[in-house]
């Protein structure tokens, strides 16, 4: 399964995400097959991920790619992270 | 990596800006002066605030502050600056912002581990506060040692 998680310019706050969802995936218990990776809006639609993640300015334009989208209020908030990761899991049944 | 970049010349603490603009040129003056970047970087910023929103406001009270490496960067360098009165840019939950992080990357990935040394030191709630409020900017530097 892949994750992937986007800003506006792909090298700064979608990076510091990416690495708060590999922890996050650890402390939930994910299947460790699960990749993660991160990039700039533009990228996003042509990358194919199952799952996208990003904040809640960049959220509506991943939603119009069809595919689950997370959207995040607080990106340094580790709760929120693991919460809505472990919802969207289970929803998609991969957990 | 990043106890080499946090020097005392690019913190700057309790500074008065009038509105959200005012704060992002006033957060890129430490890496203007040290000739990090060119004008257009900034505007490149402002830029990406009109079209794609607030989405730099990444935390309650913290921005960063950054364009790509191409709209204007020479030198890789982050610059801290806390604001004396919070400034609303906007944002639907994480308004007003205190902390203004201006990062200029010189291509996709030598800046990578910095932002991951950084990042660990925003997740510590007394530290990210001592960022936002603190006046010293001795106190600031010092939170950036032995990362």
């Amino acid at each position: 399964m892949k994750i992937l998680v986007c800003c506006g310019s792909g090298l700064g706050s979608s990076f510091m995400i990416e690495m708060n969802v590999e922890a996050a995936l650890k402390s939930i218990g994910a299947p460790s097959d699960i990749t993660v990776d991160h990039s700039d809006l533009g990228s996003a639609k042509g990358y194919f991920a199952d799952l996208y993640i990003g904040t809640r300015d960049i959220a509506p334009e991943l939603e119009t790619i069809g595919k689950p989208v997370i959207s995040l209020d607080n990106m340094l908030d580790k709760k929120e992270l693991e919460t809505k990761l472990e919802n969207k899991l289970k929803e998609m049944n991969v957990i | 990596m990043i106890e080499k970049m946090i020097t005392k010349d690019v913190v700057r603490t309790q500074i008065s800006c009038a509105d959200w603009k005012e704060a992002i040129h006033e957060g890129l003056e430490p890496l203007r002066n040290k000739g990090y970047i060119t004008e257009s970087y900034e505007e490149a910023i402002l830029k990406n605030f009109e079209e794609m929103g607030t989405y730099m406001v990444i935390a309650p009270g913290v921005v960063l502050s950054h364009a790509r490496p191409e709209d204007g960067v020479l030198k890789m360098g982050l610059s801290i600056m806390n604001l004396l009165e919070g400034i609303n840019f906007g944002h639907e939950t994480n308004d007003p912002v205190h902390l203004v992080l201006s990062l200029a990357a010189s291509d996709n990935t030598s800046h990578l581990e910095m932002l991951r040394e950084l990042m660990s030191v925003l997740m510590e709630e007394d530290k990210l506060n001592t960022l936002k409020f603190e006046k010293d900017s001795e106190r600031i530097v010092a939170l950036f040692k032995n990362q």
